[in-house]
């Protein structure tokens, strides 16, 4: 019989060392899956801290408005687009908190014009404050070091000369965030920091070719308010542009087409990239806006699928020329 | 059951082996998916939440660089390092350009280019694994107004930069400024750099085959993925040629087979009838051609040996059949020569 013949073969000591062994086994494996063992998990914001939408930014006394001026001097072009939409008055009142979400991606020169140009922020600024605006406060979530790119872009020196307060991006100062209608910005940490207590938004950036949305300009110009591994979303590019306009009803954009980066965009890294075009756009609209800029760069609305998108979804027009824009020469 | 002390039977041996396997191939599993994991998941963790966004990998590294800088050129800022995970960090929407051409890693550094503090220089130095990787982005972002550089084989310069190819390094050096003071500084640091870091380069036999006549040379670009627009059609050398006031665009891609090389060509031409190109007769003397009137523009594939060859958007059908012929003849040349 089996049993019989292990009660004979088991002995004490065997017994022992097999009962050991064993035990040795266990405390292993447990240690092993304790090691392995994160008590909190993947870490969920409670949904009390998440923004799901941000306020209106626009004045709707203004209406839709959409001014280009030609001309290689911006703080010229800039005073006369904004005077031919009736001057900053018209956005900007006495009291007001104004932001201006700069392009401050890369810490490169302001020649490369990959990102906003200084001389605009500071001219920007003194309107708002001319205008009686109580703070100006300048910000972007670059994709380097954000000191450094403000820094090196011209930028920080421009705005605070000009009275403006730069706030660069810091870990308390983003919050996750749900747009109503989105399917990528869910539960997506936003920099929304520089947006709390503010009444006017003011969007400026350079219109420059995009090697995956084929441009970069007043839409795309809001992805410096993401925070996280963001770059993910360049696999949906043009879905997270549309989103990125539902998510921010601006008090105006700055499209600046003084010098639009014409190839090996965004990043650029010669002068022989950029092209004079010599074109200042302002508008209330910023799918009107970037339609325009498109043609800058060679292209029409058509051939940029975040532009029908986003129009799809009553962000702006795509067909500028409704706006009745204004065509102005700055001589 | 058998005995305690005595060996284990076979069929028992057998089944603990397949058991053990088992949780191999498992655990293989789950390690080769860790590296997979969905990004969205990390981002969104608090933790890694502060690092990505407000750490820069610059941060935690010294000033010590591993290049090598002349006299009076002095780092400006840490070291940075990027990998495959982290290039967009450092070039945002341009990072997949380079990815999809075989990237490794890229290490840059801020530079002085003398006492004035508003002249510095950004050195990009690009590891793409080989000569032909380097070359694809070298030659894809070829700025048209460049003038030809000395500095390597693949060189060139603009107003305020210099781009070359040390394989398989494709490098950068791009400064503040667009003068003659910082040109000068720049070539300066590229010689430097090339004379302490020698490496092997050699020639790119593809560049060799396109027919000389009327060729532009400084037009042959290396196309590494979805080219003209088709998924499956990759590493296709294109060159433009300009016969007198029109241009015309030759292409070429050395495949594994022959077979290979055949596969592709029906694939290309599957694609342009899917999306809305018709056949049109071919009446020249290369065989196998195929022709596709693409909404007014000429579309010609054929495939010789190992090789796909054709041409792209033509306006003319006379000039794409001269360029076919002799992209023909010179294929055959090599093939030949073999």
């Amino acid at each position: 019989m089996d049993n019989d013949l292990n009660h004979k073969e088991i002995n004490r000591r065997n017994f022992m060392t097999r009962s050991a062994k064993a035990g040795l086994s266990i405390i292993a494996a447990c240690s092993l899956g304790y090691g392995f063992y994160d008590p909190t998990g993947p870490a969920k914001y409670k949904k009390n801290q998440e923004i799901t939408h941000f306020p209106d930014y626009s004045v709707n006394a203004a209406g839709d408005q959409f001014c280009v001026v030609n001309g290689k001097e911006r703080i010229k072009t800039i005073q006369l687009a904004l005077k031919a939409l009736g001057g900053i008055e018209t956005f900007i009142k006495k009291g007001d908190k104004v932001l201006l979400k700069v392009n401050a991606a890369f810490a490169s020169p302001a020649i490369l014009s990959a990102t906003t140009n200084p001389e605009l922020v500071g001219e920007i600024t003194r309107l708002c404050f001319k205008a009686g605006a109580s703070s100006v406060v300048v910000a972007d979530n670059p994709i380097n070091d954000p000191a450094i790119c403000f820094t090196l872009t011209g930028i920080t020196q421009a705005a605070e000369s000009a009275g403006a307060r730069v706030v660069l991006p810091k870990k308390k100062f983003f919050k996750p965030t749900t747009i109503q209608g989105a399917e990528l910005i869910v539960d997506w940490p936003v920099f929304y920091k520089p947006l709390q207590n503010i009444n006017k938004v003011i969007g400026i950036t350079p219109v420059k070719d995009h090697h995956r949305s084929g441009a970069s300009m007043t839409m795309k110009n809001w992805y410096g308010l993401l925070g996280g591994r963001r770059n993910i979303f360049h696999q949906d590019i043009n879905n997270i542009i549309k989103e990125l306009a539902m998510m921010i009803k601006p008090t105006l954009v700055v499209l600046d087409g003084t010098t639009t980066m014409i190839t090996n965009g965004p990043t650029g890294g010669s002068i022989s990239d950029l092209k004079e075009t010599n074109c200042m756009i302002v508008s209330t609209d910023q799918v009107a806006a970037d339609a325009f800029g498109a043609t800058l760069l060679g292209k029409t609305w058509r051939d940029l699928p975040f532009i029908s998108k986003a129009q799809a979804k009553e962000v702006g027009t795509a067909n500028y020329k409704t706006l009745k824009p204004g065509m102005i020469s700055s001589g | 059951m058998p005995n305690a002390g005595s060996k284990p039977g076979k069929a028992q041996t057998i089944f603990s082996l397949i058991i053990l396997a088992v949780i191999l191939v498992i655990g293989i599993g789950v390690y080769i998916e860790q590296f997979g994991i969905n990004p969205a998941v990390i981002a969104l963790r608090p933790t890694q939440l502060d690092s990505q966004v407000f750490e820069h990998p610059s941060n935690n590294k010294s000033v010590k660089t591993p290049f090598s800088f002349p006299k009076g050129v002095n780092a400006l800022s840490p070291l940075e390092v990027f990998d495959h995970n982290t290039l967009s960090d450092k070039i945002n929407g341009k990072a997949d350009f380079y990815l999809s051409a075989g990237f490794i890693q890229l290490k840059s550094q801020r530079i002085t280019l003398g006492t004035n503090s508003n002249l510095w220089a950004e050195m990009f130095v690009y590891n793409m694994g080989s000569e032909e990787k380097a070359y694809a982005v070298f030659s894809a972002q070829k700025r048209h107004d460049s003038s030809p550089s000395n500095i390597t084989h693949f060189s060139y310069a603009t107003k305020n930069a210099l781009f070359f190819i040390n394989a398989p390094f494709y490098i950068e050096i791009i400064a503040s400024k667009g003068t003659k003071k910082s040109v000068d500084a720049i070539i300066e640091i590229a010689k430097n750099y090339i004379s302490k870091n020698q490496t092997n380069n050699k020639s790119i036999p593809e560049l060799s085959l396109f027919p000389m006549n009327n060729l532009r040379k400084d037009s042959i670009v290396l196309l590494t993925s979805d080219v003209f627009g088709c998924e499956s059609l990759d590493q296709v050398f294109s060159a433009v040629y300009n016969f007198s006031d029109i241009e015309v665009t030759g292409f070429l891609s050395r495949r594994n087979t022959t077979h290979e090389a055949k596969q592709l060509a029906v694939k290309f031409h599957d694609f342009l009838i899917k999306f809305g190109g018709k056949d049109v007769d071919y009446s020249g003397s290369v065989q196998g051609v195929r022709m596709v009137d693409m909404f007014g523009s000429f579309e010609v594939i054929f495939s010789r040996g190992q090789f796909l060859a054709g041409v792209h958007e033509a306006e003319s059908r006379e000039l794409a059949e001269k360029l076919i012929k002799s992209l023909d003849q010179k294929l055959a040349e090599v093939i030949n020569g073999q």
